[in-house]
């Protein structure tokens, strides 16, 4: 077991103690944010390297939003690790009663490669708050970043406490082997039944940030060039390599002729005449992800861009109309910058056709009538939701993001960080005097001491005759 | 019993119906519940009784007691757990609805135990309902006479295809868990656990694990001996030491060992009189496997008091252990049985220290009149749950999440606990389609003046 070493190491240390004061904590996520300000153009460079990451995105998503997610966690960390007092019932009164945050131990984040600084940082700032050591390990497929990553982390953390792993799956596949106390996973849903399966062994608990396909409903009220500008940003940002992109659109024909001239003429204000000469606009982070990418191109028909470059890991921002749903778009996460066009004929087929599949990460509809927003929303079932925009949800920390059903489990971002790397320890704290009221607990067991235990324990519904 | 798919097929077409949502549908449905519990008292009583030879005001007290407690809690509450809950806004989502909206999963599996077997399918089962999920009850065989009572009752008063109830042994638990749920919640043991995780991995399904441990129950020198002891006693023996939170062993100074047994035998006296078997407040082991299973314990021990047996009723006498190995075998497997080990510790960071070294227990205890001790013990150590200066009581107060951690579980519930298990947290943030211009900062090409701002 080549990584049994590093894993005793870093419970050794976490049985020592040293991250659950919160002056270490602080001081360990104050080091992060010095990383992201002294390496933010290495960030953007290798993130460049890695998949032509456009500097204006890496620095929003990769810098900024993690920023973002440090500043919130550091204003609010000695508010998030006190205890948590509870209401009580009669019998309790005179005790304490509170939920402790616990830190798990020693965690275990596993990041993808779309936005490779992102997705193990900011779960890392929510393992650290909570008083966790952690092993990241970063993808291998953004070589650059991962490098980075490897190669700098360390001058800024506890070395002793958190700890970078690099390599593939044969790596990844002996690190499950050990036991965490906790495993955030991002990745696709294969990979997370693995992820899932290893952590049974342990019974580790796990969060599983995955994907799937997600629609975007356009009805036929609706400002064509603002609905265009959208879902064009949240399509194409990181060349469609995000897992919240609206994945497919579902519209009337009448909509789909409408949306198309507002599509071409969205993508051409935002990369211009041609595209590939945008410094705006990503690329395919390898050719495996190319060649799969590109392959999804023969359905329905290319409306709009179609065009690669193989040598640049290219594909033009495209979207494909008419398009049936047993084309090959419409089989797997697209994960590239194509968007097909769906018809439908209305709402309630729009809704039929999403509830027909597996339960996406996001669900996106468009509308100038809140009632059809309102009624996607309630009639489908989602990781979260998005109406008339795409992906603006998951900037809001406040807001939990998280999966469902194949598009994962559990939550983060905000104070969703800290509680998911966090045991919420139910505490009861009582007097050792006051034994009289313990009485009518203890055999011999009668009538009479039951009534007495009804009377102290039960909530009676308002409205109803009570004692209490 | 008619295929696993089949029952589960027909549970899920009910979900996607729509009809388990609307709130009025669920309060509905715990009403019946209640109706149920208070109308088939006697019934649910007398399988106690055959179960695990629990008395009726026992039996009352910890299954039935509890359960209609919840009801009326959840049906109280309902609407406002189940109302949007708006979040706070950033400068960007100031005109907009951000909002966390609480869901049903779908279909969930509730799997029981045989040691509380009515409030431990019925307490997880109303969170369930209250979620407004289609829910999968399945009793534990091992008290078959509750199962089969379950399998009766609950047909005849909740939604049939909503809420179907499925009996059997491992071999239909391991066909029912071949099937898609959207969450399974399983109390039972560590071993099952982790099939049941593993089981639930190939289909992404979340997992609620009320599992266990040894719970420890360290005694300071410094306390009211006579009151710890009762509390311990009422704790340790109840349900014949068949209670997942039960004090597992004793961590004490060797100075008051004897004490400790002293003041126990007393208590034990009180409870169940001189002759503990023909008390009708002392239970029996469930089966004769699991008889075998804790006298086997009692190898080589020091028996300080107790150890009378009677394999054909399964009763274990009240058994303490002094002077107990931490090597020995008693010490190894959780108890689950009436035999309360003692293992002296020098001083309380040598307790911490024991505790530490073992896997993370579904409960801790502490008695001590030093709260500052009481507080270091819980900060130096991990577990489900605590009660300090007394035991199981913290598992009473629904305001606290039941639940694991380590090998004791994953999860919790109880109260909201139960409501925010079976939901799904949807964000949702709806924006305007016009406002466009707050947009354009975000938008490609962009200028260094974009990035600025």
């Amino acid at each position: 077991n080549p990584y049994a070493g590093l894993v005793s190491h870093l419970r050794a240390s976490w049985l020592s103690g040293k991250t659950r004061p919160m002056e270490y904590r602080i001081t360990q996520l104050e080091a992060l944010g010095r990383f992201l300000d002294e390496k933010k153009q290495e960030i953007l460079e290798a993130t460049d390297l890695d998949m032509g990451k456009p500097s204006f995105e890496a620095y929003f998503s990769e810098v900024l939003l993690c920023k973002n997610e440090l500043n919130v966690t550091l204003n609010n960390l000695c508010h998030w690790m006190k205890d948590e007092h509870v209401d009580k019932n009669l019998v309790m009164q005179l005790d304490s009663a509170f939920i402790r945050k616990d830190p798990y131990g020693v965690v275990l984040i596993i990041a993808p490669w779309n936005y490779p600084i992102h997705l193990f940082l900011v779960p890392l700032i929510g393992a650290i708050a909570a008083g966790n050591c952690v092993i990241v390990k970063p993808s291998e497929i953004s070589k650059n970043t991962e490098r980075l990553v490897a190669e700098t982390l360390s001058c800024y953390l506890d070395n002793d406490c958190f700890a970078v792993v690099t390599g593939g799956v044969p790596e990844t596949t002996r690190l499950l082997e050990n036991k965490f106390d906790y495993i955030f996973f991002t990745g696709i849903p294969p990979v997370g039944r693995i992820v899932m399966t290893a952590a049974a062994k342990h019974l580790t608990p796990v969060t599983l940030e995955l994907g799937g396909k997600n629609p975007c409903y356009v009805s036929d009220t609706c400002d064509v060039p603002n609905v265009a500008r959208r879902v064009v940003w949240g399509r194409f940002f990181n060349a469609g390599q995000t897992c919240i992109a609206p994945d497919y659109l579902l519209c009337s024909l009448e909509m789909q002729e409408k949306l198309m001239p507002a599509l071409r003429e969205a993508i051409t204000e935002f990369f211009g005449p041609n595209p590939q000469e945008s410094p705006d606009f990503g690329r395919i982070v390898g050719d495996k992800q190319f060649q799969r990418v590109r392959r999804l191109l023969c359905s329905g028909r290319v409306a709009i861009g179609g065009q690669t470059d193989e040598a640049e890991r290219y594909i033009a921002p495209t979207v494909l109309a008419d398009v049936q749903p047993s084309d090959p778009a419409m089989q797997e996460e697209i994960f590239g910058p194509i968007l097909p066009i769906v018809v439908v004929a209305n709402m309630d087929e729009a809704i039929d056709f999403i509830n027909a599949r597996p339960r996406p990460l996001a669900v996106y509809a468009f509308s100038c009538d809140s009632k059809v927003v309102n009624q996607v929303l309630e009639r489908t079932s989602s990781g979260g939701f998005c109406g008339n925009d795409t992906l603006m949800h998951v900037t809001l920390t406040s807001l939990p993001f998280g999966g469902i059903g194949n598009s994962g489990l559990g939550k983060y971002h905000g104070k969703f960080t800290f509680d998911t790397f966090s045991h919420h320890r139910g505490c009861l704290h009582r007097s050792m005097g006051l034994e009289a009221l313990n009485a009518p607990r203890y055999p011999p067991y009668t009538q009479q001491k039951l009534g007495l235990l009804t009377a102290a324990f039960e909530v009676k519904r308002r409205g109803t005759c009570t004692l209490l | 019993m008619e295929k696993m798919e089949k029952v589960v097929g027909r549970a899920r077409a009910a979900f996607n119906s729509g009809r388990s949502r609307s709130l009025e549908f669920r309060i509905q449905q715990l009403k019946a519940l209640e109706r149920m519990v208070k109308e088939k008292e006697k019934e649910i009583l007398a399988a106690l009784h055959a179960d695990l030879h629990k008395g009726g005001p026992n039996a009352y007290s910890h299954e039935i007691l509890g359960v209609l407690a919840e009801l009326a809690l959840v049906m109280e509450k309902l609407p406002s757990w189940a109302a949007p809950q708006p979040v706070k806004k950033n400068l960007m989502t100031m005109r907009d609805e951000a909002y966390i909206n609480f869901e049903p999963l779908g279909v969930v599996l509730i799997i029981g135990a045989w040691n509380y077997p009515f409030v431990l399918v019925m307490q997880p089962l109303i969170g369930a309902i209250a979620a407004g999920n289609a829910v999968v009850v399945k009793p534990s065989e091992v008290s078959e006479n509750t199962a089969k009572l379950v399998a009766d009752l609950l047909p005849q008063y909740l939604d049939r295809e909503l809420y179907p109830v499925v009996t059997g042994g491992v071999p239909e638990t391991t066909e029912l868990l071949t099937q898609r749920f959207d969450h399974i919640l399983y109390t039972g043991n560590t071993a099952v656990g982790k099939i049941v995780m593993a089981a639930a991995a190939k289909h992404l399904t979340p997992v609620t694990l009320e599992l266990g441990g040894k719970s420890p129950c360290y005694i300071d020198k410094d306390c009211d001996l006579a009151v710890a002891c009762r509390r311990i006693t009422w704790g340790k023996y109840m349900n014949c030491g068949q209670t997942c939170i039960a004090p597992d062993y004793i961590l004490c100074d060797p100075s008051i060992q004897s004490q400790v047994v002293e003041n126990i035998k007393a208590t034990l006296q009180e409870f169940y009189g001189e002759d503990v078997k023909s008390s009708p407040d002392y239970e029996r082991i469930v089966n004769k496997r699991h008889f075998k299973r804790v006298m086997g314990l009692l190898e080589g021990q020091k028996i300080a008091y107790g150890g009378e047996s009677d394999e054909a009723s399964c009763f274990i006498a009240p058994t303490i252990l002094t002077d107990v190995s931490p090597d020995s075998k008693v010490m190894e497997e959780e108890i689950f049985g009436p035999v309360l080990p003692i293992v002296t510790m020098k001083s309380v960071e040598e307790a911490i220290e024991f505790i530490n070294c073992r896997e993370k227990p579904l409960a801790l205890y502490v008695f001590s009149n030093n709260k500052k001790l009481i507080k270091r013990v819980i900060s130096e150590t991990s577990s489900g749950g605590v009660t300090g200066n007394d035991v199981i009581m913290h598992f009473f107060l629904s305001t606290l999440p039941f639940g694991g951690v380590g090998h004791s579980g994953m999860g919790a519930y109880h109260g909201k606990h139960s409501f925010e298990t079976f939901s799904h947290r949807r964000a949702c943030l709806i924006k305007d389609l016009k406002m466009e211009s707050t947009n354009k900062m975000r938008y490609p090409p962009v200028s260094q003046k974009k990035v600025d701002w």
